[in-house]
């Protein structure tokens, strides 16, 4: 009996063994047997780009853009892989060390990136390599530097501006609002038709056009003080609330949707303020509803955020020429133009035609500001959102929230990152 | 297992076979054990061990960036978005007190009185042991996504509450969600719902280890059916009420999922959904202070610990003699 016993625990053992060897054998050869094809072809460069996906057509132009690029570039191989949720899928690659060679980066948390060393700086590459800058909206390019750097280049941008819908617009009989009082009255035109209300989300990214709009807005000019807690603002906000709260506009959730664009689509809303993104949006998902688009309104002065991702490439990345090759064309013109003309999103530079139909749009650039503060502002950010909410159900006055908001922005300068 | 060894050799040859058989199946016990405790050791063990250095040191993406000794820790002292003094609902570590001693009383409840249902003799109980059971079976981020349509501005409870004239109870914001009000309490709403069952389970388990003699003698006694709960079944359920308040705060303690999808990572509508581990998630993936994001962690690691060895101090062993 013991040896029957000694027989299974040695035939187990065997069988654990083998199998490893095996594996290990397998995993050795195969490596082997990549390198040596690579070596009788012509030297070809594998490199992989990270994205995220927001939609089937954004896929397909980026596909549509990597097959112009593959054509003309025989001898790089792209590997693109999506990224869902993408910080922390690319954050995990980071400290892996083993990122992606090129991917996107949001303006939002690009000086984050910067700042903590994992994105290469490249305006001397792109200079060596006489690739001009000139062609780039500048207000755009100054939200991928840092220090002095530059660390990538916006493959797209938009900014917000103002949809109405034309059945209600008509309705209601309502002239296209240009300022803060006009869209006030043709929100109370609209409520006395019987129409949907204009909608307003209770979040810093829409609210803020409206804080530049009153001269406000979260740092001063140098990007070195915060002004958070400026009557500018609080006035804004007011005003901003008071709309809501009057009854002529409606937050998404109240509206019963996730976002101001499907109130557009389900016609719950009669006016919205999004973005570029709102235009394909509507084309795919709603496309029976009409619509037109017009200039963000304005206040004492135009104010506007400007939203925009850039191509960056990794500094721990193992292929950093051919990566780089593959910015100029995506940032070239050619590039540019199959992404934009495949998507329908806003060319960055200004020798690419962008699509037809986004002139409001474009007519924004000059007032739009990056959605980008500090290193650190991650943070600063949600407190805001949460702060403006707690402020617009009345948990506390403006001002509270806003001195909230200033001494978390404070706090996140003085950490520097 | 029958170890037939050493009965035929005897002498000094015999001793020392039976010694090194004894040997051997220690040795094969530990060969199978050792492939899965070599992944507790290093996927459980270990990053804690690992959290606990961390969060001594200012640690970004790529790694340390200084050592901070303390530091971590005093600013977790004096961080107001983790907690405050007084108590104050809207920051992350009262948010969890606040949930967990809700959540607790109220699973407990349901999940007994479901084990009292389920233990009586009707028919179809093997029916509704699965019923109550299967909520807990399913995944609570698929739950969360259901619920969120279903608490939506024109949703499903939006529409009953109306339909049947309470419509007062709908929170200012209209999305369950969305309500700085009404949001965490909708989680604790879905959760006692979800883990009612598994406490059902639990209690199930011990009511059907109480000794039917002890009812016999109570109905001989004439006792009311209430009093036979309340004076019987209930102090006799002791092994139960310590096994499942236990898991049932440590659970809470540690909510993250359900928070994290209703606000989308952020905390929620006004900090109102902000728990202890989000705002840990929070730290670490936002801001990539993963240094503090430890130092959160370990806190959290202690007070568990410490609210569960009262627990156990306060309540005694889970045993009773009938």
């Amino acid at each position: 009996m013991r040896r029957r016993k000694h027989g299974v625990v040695r035939a187990a053992a065997a069988l654990v063994g083998t199998a490893l060897v095996v594996g290990v054998t397998a995993g050795g050869t195969s490596a082997k047997t990549d390198g040596l094809t690579a070596k009788a072809a012509p030297a070809v460069t594998t490199i992989t780009l990270a994205h995220w996906n927001s939609s089937d057509v954004e896929l397909k132009a980026l596909r549509a853009t990597l097959a112009a690029f593959s054509k003309r570039n025989k001898n790089i191989k792209v590997n693109e892989i999506s990224l869902d949720p993408y910080p922390e899928g690319m954050l995990a690659r980071f400290a892996a060390r083993k990122p992606p060679d090129i991917f996107y980066v949001d303006s939002s948390y690009l000086l984050d990136w910067a700042s903590q060393g994992v994105l290469e700086p490249i305006g001397d590459d792109l200079q060596k390599a006489g690739f001009s800058l000139n062609k780039f909206y500048p207000r755009l390019v100054s939200a991928f530097r840092y220090k002095g750097q530059l660390y990538g280049l916006p493959k797209d941008w938009s900014p917000l501006a103002m949809q109405v819908n034309t059945a209600a617009a008509s309705k209601a009989k309502i002239k296209t609002p240009a300022t803060w009082s006009q869209l006030k009255a043709a929100g109370q035109a609209l409520k006395s038709a019987g129409q949907p209300p204009i909608c307003l989300p209770v979040e810093l990214a829409r609210i803020l056009p409206f804080m530049f709009q009153n001269n406000g807005g979260v740092l001063d000019k140098a990007g070195k003080k915060v002004i958070v807690n400026s009557s500018a603002n609080t006035n804004a906000v007011a005003t901003y609330f008071g709309w809501i709260q009057s009854g002529i506009a409606r937050t998404p959730a109240q509206l019963g949707v996730g976002w101001c664009g499907e109130a557009l689509g389900k016609e719950k809303a009669s006016i919205a303020f999004e973005g570029n993104w709102v235009t394909s949006f509507m084309h795919d998902t709603y496309p029976n509803v009409k619509y037109t688009t017009h200039a963000m309104v304005h206040n004492r002065a135009r104010g506007n955020l400007g939203f925009d991702v850039s191509w960056s490439i990794a500094k721990d990345s193992k292929n950093k020429a051919a990566a780089l090759t593959l910015f100029k064309f995506l940032e070239g013109p050619v590039g540019m133009k199959t992404w934009t003309s495949n998507v329908g999103y806003l060319p960055s530079r200004t020798d690419v035609t962008p699509p037809p139909g986004r002139a409001p749009y474009l007519k924004e650039a000059p007032y739009a500001r990056p959605w980008q503060f500090a290193p650190g502002f991650g943070k600063v950010v949600d407190t805001a959102n949460s702060e403006l909410t707690a402020a617009f159900e009345g948990k506390k006055s403006i001002n509270q929230a806003l001195d909230a908001i200033q001494s978390a922005a404070e706090t996140a300068l003085r950490r520097g990152r | 297992m029958a170890v037939a060894t050493g009965t035929k050799s005897v002498g000094r040859a015999g001793r020392e076979t039976l010694g090194s058989a004894r040997l051997r199946e220690a040795l094969v016990g530990y060969g199978f054990v050792a492939i899965p405790m070599g992944f507790f050791l290093l996927f459980f063990i270990f990053p804690i061990g690992y959290a606990f250095y961390i969060s001594f040191f200012d640690w970004g993406i790529l790694g340390k960036i200084s050592y901070l000794g303390l530091q971590n820790y005093k600013d977790l002292w004096h961080d107001d978005l983790f907690w405050t003094w007084p108590p104050h609902r809207g920051t992350a570590f009262w948010n969890t007190l606040y949930y967990t001693a809700i959540t607790v009383p109220a699973q407990m409840a349901l999940g007994l009185v479901l084990a009292l249902a389920v233990n009586a003799r009707i028919r179809g109980k093997s029916f509704f042991r699965a019923a109550y059971y299967f909520p807990s079976l399913t995944s609570s981020a698929a739950i969360t996504a259901v619920a969120i349509y279903l608490l939506n501005s024109g949703g499903l409870l939006n529409a009953t509450l109306e339909g049947i004239g309470l419509g007062g109870l709908i929170p200012d914001q209209r999305a369950w969600f969305n309500d700085s009000d009404t949001a965490l309490e909708s989680i604790i709403g879905l959760n006692v719902w979800t883990t009612s069952g598994t406490i059902m389970l639990f209690y199930l388990a011990t009511l059907q280890s109480i000794p039917t003699d002890v009812y016999e003698a109570a109905a001989i006694d004439g006792t009311s059916r209430w009093r036979t709960f309340w004076k019987i079944t209930f102090p006799l359920l002791k092994p139960g009420h310590f096994f499942v308040a236990v898991l049932s705060v440590i659970g809470c303690l540690k909510l993250f999922d359900q928070a994290f999808i209703v606000s989308g990572g952020k905390g929620g509508p006004a900090y109102s959904t902000e728990t202890a581990v989000l705002y840990l998630y929070q730290t670490a993936i936002t801001d990539q202070y993963w240094g503090y994001a430890a130092t959160i962690g370990v806190v959290l690691f202690v007070f568990i610990f410490l609210f569960t060895l009262g627990q156990r101090l306060l309540f005694g062993r889970a045993e009773i003699g009938y």
